[in-house]
């Protein structure tokens, strides 16, 4: 048996949309700590780590181990239906193949989505030591995507003494944009050594759709190395996302 | 090199074993090798050295990726990957745009290339799993990319071509440029190595027996079950002994046994020992039936592809006239005209090639079937049986309809009977004729172009330009639709010299359905109950008619023929002239009189005048 209440359905809808932008479907796994789900984009490229702990939820309760497989945009779907003042409600009964979604505002809607047999694949989180950990607002990193897709369809990132430096160059031309303390935007940097590394932005920008849920976020990376994206949620948990590099070929 | 010291240089290269891996790039070695080269012995060579690096329980797929394949060609399955497809795959791979590769696409015309530049090109997006450490990035190996191609091939249905794309698009991420290059090429198949298939035949036994003596063993399995990878698989795991046993296998295509060509009857006769057995060779679409225990039906065309779906018709009324549980038959598929029975042009059949309509191109275009060969009957294998026996027992277990007979026949003795029953095949819409031995050696050599078969075919051809104004004398009764009507008239030119009227074709096409109704009212006048002492005819029609009525027809050639008696004598001894395939124009020329009609000599100087000379028709079809 497992049922927990989420105190606001427009956070629980943002986490799902997140989980969206990178995957089809994946395995919640629900014990009595809280929730988690690992999965990995059909390509392999990027990953996703969610953790949500029960103090994040209004009601939690789970008496044994409960794996919820779901395609997400069926998710999805439900999940726009809910209103911002609505609670959500999630429960599963032991040995079923179904989840119950309740919105309850003015008046209780109940969804009951068919869940997914999914063999669980055991992802690890890539074993990497990174020499750089910027903590920036969200919005200045996405802008800066958005400034890179101008020119080319990977950016490089660099950290280097007090700056955060995003650039790409392509047929189209060159961008480069900078991130310091000084307006604001770069709240720390941290750096064993100055780092670069290169990216596909298309990927980047659908790790930015967890934007919604925190105006922070983490990154963490090291020269050609896979880049550690974090959001935290105002409710407790965070979103984490991992991102392959694009390397020079054999 | 000689044969024999190539054996033993690559015995001693004989380490695979079970459960070893061959890596990709090893194929693409020899990939990159064969492109150097186009002499057989060479490419014989380089074969053995593949075959022998390779395990054997991998040897069937390494054989079909060499061929630029996945399967054998009568499996029905296609990686189904176009271009465009291709593309995408190819763009998710090396994280570029669509965009981008199309550009490039259009500057190189080789998606292989495409590939190849763009995932060599600067920073490559690599995944995760080169990160964790339980997984170390290995190099791809045969059996990953046969895997994956296999995949690609069985995705069906909605949604599959997006896991078409990402498969590939997957496998050409883990593989190195020069491998992404073979990989496109293989899927969109333009691999095309140039290895003939009896090279890879021989590299086989080269590698497997060691002895040249094997060779017309493994020949002839590979003829009985077309499939190369299978022959290897057994050569590699049980032998050339196992590979002695192989028999024909319903549900599998046997490789068709082909004949040679002459034009000249004296020559024929001579090949054949002065005896032989004559078919017509029939304008349709030669095909191989296959009934599998008593239950599944299987149709292959010449070229082995199942065309099973073209002909669903055929399949039930052979189902339902043959009595065995398994067999493997052969004959030719003819569309005739359900009103008049007569042999519609191959192209007619055509109409079953398109995907859809099939039940329509099934009641417009009935097929029927003329079978001529048995090969397999319930466990027996019939391909070493000389055809005189194969025949009697095809006519034995085959009940013949309207719709399944066998193949018009005749044993022919000598050169006129020979020709005279070949204008006879020509006038009644067949092609020729096919000439086959009846010797004790007339095996069914699958596979193979021999005298044992020889196409009898004309050398010239009289096309018919103009219109030709003929006068009504006969009329047949009409079958199918057109039961109970006059379906079909014959026609006679005009002989100035002798003022008589002699039959040139019988013509049933062109008239509407109104006319064919009304068929016996517009002749009633003219219907007398004898041949009129005017008409000279060799046919006897249904109904005898005055000559009165001028039509105008059109016709696709004009030929020699047994059966009219127009212009009889006039080009050869015993022959009159003919018009194939007489269309009528719908004019009916009330204008005219019978005397103001074309005249035989006219129809002569036609045939004289459009006399040309064919040239080789490609084989692609018959």
């Amino acid at each position: 048996m497992f049922k927990a209440v989420f105190p606001d359905s427009k956070i629980w809808k943002d986490i799902i949309e997140s989980i969206c932008a990178l995957v089809e479907e994946g395995v919640f796994v629900a014990n009595s700590d809280g929730i988690k789900l690992r999965a990995m984009d059909p390509s392999r490229i990027a990953m996703i780590d969610l953790d949500i702990p029960k103090s994040a939820f209004e009601y939690y309760e789970c008496t044994k181990e409960e794996f919820i497989g779901v395609n997400f945009d069926d998710f999805k779907k439900i999940m726009k239906r809910a209103s911002s003042s609505d609670k959500l409600e999630l429960e599963k009964g032991e040995n079923e193949a179904r989840l119950k979604i309740k919105f309850k505002g003015k008046f209780t809607r109940t969804f009951s989505m068919p869940l997914l047999d999914i063999g669980k694949e055991e992802l690890s989180i890539p074993n990497i030591t990174f020499s750089a950990t910027v903590k920036l607002l969200a919005s200045a990193l996405e802008d800066a995507i958005k400034d890179a897709e101008v020119v080319s369809d990977f950016a490089k990132i660099s950290a280097e003494d007090e700056i955060l430096r995003i650039s790409a160059s392509g047929d189209r031309g060159e961008v480069e944009v900078e991130i310091t303390k000084d307006s604001g935007e770069l709240l720390s940097i941290e750096l064993k050594e100055s780092v670069h590394a290169l990216y596909t932005l298309s990927y980047l920008k659908k790790m930015m759709s967890a934007a919604d849920l925190s105006d922070v976020c983490i990154l963490m990376f090291s020269t050609d190395m896979p880049l550690r994206m974090d959001f935290g949620l105002l409710t407790g948990g965070k979103i984490t996302y991992y991102l392959a590099p694009r390397m020079e070929a054999e | 090199m000689s044969f024999k010291s190539v054996i033993i240089l690559y015995k001693k290269f004989r380490i695979y074993n079970i459960g070893d891996k061959l890596k990709y790039s090893e194929l693409v070695d020899f990939y990159e090798r064969i492109g150097q080269t186009t002499k057989r012995l060479e490419i014989t060579d380089l074969l053995v050295g593949l075959f022998s690096k390779c395990p054997s329980d991998l040897i069937d797929k390494v054989v079909y990726l060499t061929q630029g394949r996945i399967f054998p060609e009568f499996i029905p399955l296609e990686l189904g990957m176009g271009d465009k497809m291709i593309m995408r795959s190819i763009a998710q791979a090396a994280t570029v745009k669509e965009s981008e590769v199309e550009q490039l696409y259009k500057t190189t015309g080789d998606l292989g290339k495409v590939a190849n530049i763009l995932l060599s090109k600067g920073k490559k997006q690599v995944t995760l799993d080169l990160f964790s450490s339980s997984q170390k990035k290995e190099p791809i190996t045969v059996e990953r990319v046969y895997r994956d191609l296999e995949k690609i091939a069985k995705a069906q249905g909605p949604g599959s071509q997006e896991e078409k794309i990402r498969i590939l698009s997957d496998l050409l991420r883990d593989s190195s440029p020069r491998e992404a290059m073979y990989i496109v090429r293989t899927v969109n198949g333009t691999l095309r190595l140039g290895v003939a298939d009896m090279t890879i035949l021989d590299a086989l036994t080269i590698t497997y027996v060691g002895s040249k003596d094997a060779r017309p063993i493994v020949e002839r399995a590979y003829n009985l079950r077309s499939d190369l990878g299978f022959v290897a698989k057994i050569l590699a795991t049980q032998g050339i002994n196992a590979l002695k046993e192989i028999k024909p296998m319903p549900g599998i295509p046997v490789r068709p046994m082909l004949a040679e060509r002459l034009s000249d009857p004296i020559e024929i006769l001579e090949k054949m020992n002065g005896r032989c057995a004559a078919e017509y060779k029939y304008d349709g679409e030669r095909v191989q039936i296959h009934k599998i225990n008593d239950k599944e039906i299987v149709l292959f065309s010449r070229r082995l592809e199942n065309i099973s779906h073209h002909y669903p018709d055929v399949m039930e009324f052979v189902s339902n006239s043959i009595s065995l549980n398994s067999y493997i038959v052969e004959g030719e598929i003819i569309a005739i005209d359900p009103d008049t029975n007569e042999f519609l042009p191959f192209q007619e059949l055509m109409h079953r090639r398109r995907k859809y309509d099939i039940d329509e191109a099934m009641k417009k275009y009935p097929a029927s079937i003329r079978l001529f060969d048995i090969i397999y009957a319930d466990g027996v294998d019939f391909t070493l049986t000389p055809y005189p026996k194969r025949r009697e027992f095809l006519s034995k277990v085959v009940k013949e309809n309207d719709r399944v007979k066998l193949a018009e026949q005749k044993i022919i003795e000598n050169v006129e009977d020979l020709e005279m029953f070949f204008h006879e095949a020509i006038s009644d819409g067949c092609e020729g004729l096919v000439v086959k031995s009846i010797s004790s050696e007339s095996i069914y050599r699958a596979g193979a172009r021999g005298w044992l078969w020889i196409k009898y075919k004309r050398d010239y051809k009289s096309e018919m330009i103009d219109t030709v104004d003929l006068v009504v004398v006969g009329g047949f009764m009409g079958t199918g639709r057109r039961a109970g009507c006059i379906g079909s008239l014959l026609l006679a030119a005009y002989n100035d010299k002798n003022d008589t009227f002699e039959t040139v074709c019988k013509c049933a096409t062109g008239f509407s359905d109104e006319e064919i109704k009304n068929m016996r009212n517009i002749l009633a006048p003219y219907i007398i109950p004898h041949k009129h002492a005017r008409v000279e005819s060799k046919i006897t029609p249904d109904v005898w008619v005055l000559p009165a009525i001028v039509i105008e027809v059109i016709g696709a050639e004009i030929t020699l023929s047994p059966v009219h008696t127009c212009g009889l004598n006039a080009i050869k001894k015993g022959t009159g002239l003919a018009i194939r395939f007489p269309r009528f124009t719908g004019k009916w020329r009330y204008d005219k009189k019978p005397e103001d009609a074309t005249t035989t000599d006219e129809i002569i100087e036609m045939y004289k005048r459009q006399l040309k000379k064919l040239y080789e028709e490609v084989e692609s079809i018959s």
